[in-house]
């Protein structure tokens, strides 16, 4: 069988075929390791700034929080969504330290003293942040502690539907580069092929 | 020596009229030297305070034609307000009927706007646009939203007519809260923060006229009876008369003054006109039925 494969396949087609799939294989390597990047970076970019809109955030509403000043919270509640567009913040939801809704980004949806349900609102720590890759939002949950007691929790959702265009597009990107790469033309420019992934890694 | 007696008193009254004169002339030059005190005016919220360019425009008026300069005090609250004007620390403020009633011993008033040609103006109880109901008892459970507690338009108006029929605020409503400021009530309405809302109904067909989309998703469930409009009151002993007679004059030929117009416009209003105390009477008699019932 393998003697009657070497006879159907030339050398002068061997070669390119076994060059073509070495490249296809170090392009999806390659291209695994771009996305994984770009994800962490984003994460991180995420975090670091929805960390940044829950400081402002809490700095804000601490002395409201303790007079559960419905006003006063919802109205800092508009004014970090309305200076923090870049991040997407689609919802915030301020509560006292037993889930009872102080004040929230859309009212009608969360009214004023409903109920945070328990699972949302159990062991949460001091800060954390949830998100899955490829998840069109973001979660953030920020315990507000006032010396040897919870003051408050503020939860916060963040459209990431752009990022998860942003990763999208570069698998595009990186499907269409290797797959003019792994053509029998490729093999004569294969050298330049780490060049052109190289320039999307670093965007 | 009679002559010379007479020389001597002559040098005497030389010396003491080139003295006089001296000291008048330091004097003068001194109080040359001293700026003239600024008429300081105090802006609550029942003044649209969040227009720039119309506080810029009412203070170069007033400026203009006082001949003073004119510093605008604004604070958060009625109450800080109120206390600067009773204790003197402001010539003029544009306050509320309801702090003029309770502080009427202190203060005098100067002039009353004029809003539709009359000094008069009504307190609206607003709801979701969507929401049924026509009267004050539909609000039973609501959360609501107050302006301010030393609001005529914006607290005691509702706190009277639930008085009327035996009711407080704190049993009748499920929860209030304060926004001090009407037009973050009507914020606060359309967002569905409150479920009701007690607000100046001057501001709130200002706001509905300038800024539509605001009050879009509310509706005025009940105004109230024509009340006297907000007034600028000063201390009954002004600090500086002249100051206070040359702005009061400012304010009254306000609609005779090209920029006062336009200031006006800005503001809605027909003009500024001496009013009685008696305009203030429905409110003194809301302050003392709310002061009965506890």
């Amino acid at each position: 069988m393998s003697m009657s494969l070497d006879r159907a396949w030339p050398i002068t087609v061997k070669v390119p075929v076994a060059v073509a799939s070495l490249m296809l294989l170090v392009g999806f390597v390659l291209s695994e390791r771009v996305l994984s990047r770009l994800g962490d970076t984003q994460e991180r970019h995420l975090v670091e700034l929805s960390q940044s809109y829950l400081d402002g955030l809490s700095s804000a509403i601490i002395p409201s929080i303790l007079r559960e000043d419905n006003w006063e919270i919802f109205d800092a509640i508009t004014r970090m969504q309305a200076i923090n567009k870049s991040l997407h913040p689609t919802e915030t939801i301020v509560t006292n330290a037993q889930g009872a809704v102080i004040a929230a980004s859309d009212p009608r949806q969360h009214p004023v003293g409903s109920i945070i349900q328990p699972k949302r609102a159990g062991s949460e720590t001091l800060a954390s942040f949830s998100s899955n890759v490829g998840a069109d939002s973001a979660s953030a949950v920020r315990v507000l502690s006032y010396p040897g007691r919870v003051a408050g929790i503020i939860y916060a959702v963040f459209d990431t539907r752009h990022l998860a265009a942003e990763r999208r597009d570069v698998v595009i990107a990186l499907t269409v580069t290797n797959g003019v790469d792994a053509s029998p033309r490729a093999e004569r420019r294969g050298s330049g092929r780490h060049l052109m992934k190289g320039s999307i890694c670093k965007q | 020596m009679g002559f010379g007696l007479n020389h001597r008193l002559d040098r005497r009254k030389l010396l003491g009229a080139t003295a006089s004169l001296l000291l008048a002339s330091t004097v003068g030059a001194v109080a040359e030297a001293v700026p003239r005190a600024p008429i300081r005016f105090g802006l609550t919220p029942v003044f649209l305070t969040n227009d720039l360019e119309l506080l810029g425009r009412l203070q170069s008026y007033l400026q203009r034609a006082t001949g003073h300069s004119v510093e605008l005090v604004t604070r958060r609250t009625y109450q800080e307000i109120t206390t600067l004007l009773t204790t003197g620390q402001l010539d003029a403020a544009w306050i509320c009927g309801f702090p003029y009633i309770a502080h009427r011993a202190e203060l005098q008033l100067v002039a009353v706007p004029l809003w539709h040609h009359k000094p008069l103006y009504q307190s609206y109880l607003i709801v979701d646009r969507d929401r049924k109901g026509s009267g004050i008892l539909d609000l039973r459970g609501d959360i609501h939203a107050f302006s301010d507690p030393d609001s005529n338009s914006g607290f005691l108006v509702t706190r009277a007519a639930l008085a009327e029929r035996g009711l407080k605020p704190e049993a009748f409503f499920a929860k209030t809260f304060f926004t001090y400021g009407h037009r973050d009530v009507i914020r606060a309405v359309a967002s569905g923060l409150a479920g009701s809302g007690s607000v100046d109904g001057y501001i709130y067909d200002v706001v509905t006229e300038i800024d539509p989309d605001l009050t879009r998703d509310t509706r005025v469930l009940r105004a109230s009876e024509w009340l006297g409009f907000p007034p600028i009151a000063a201390p009954k002993i002004p600090i500086d008369q002249a100051r206070l007679n040359a702005f009061t004059t400012a304010l009254w030929e306000m609609d005779g003054d090209e920029e006062g117009r336009a200031v006006l416009k800005m503001l809605r209003l027909d003009g500024f006109g001496a009013e009685d105390t008696a305009s203030f009477d429905a409110i003194a008699a809301k302050a003392a039925l709310v002061a009965a019932s506890g």
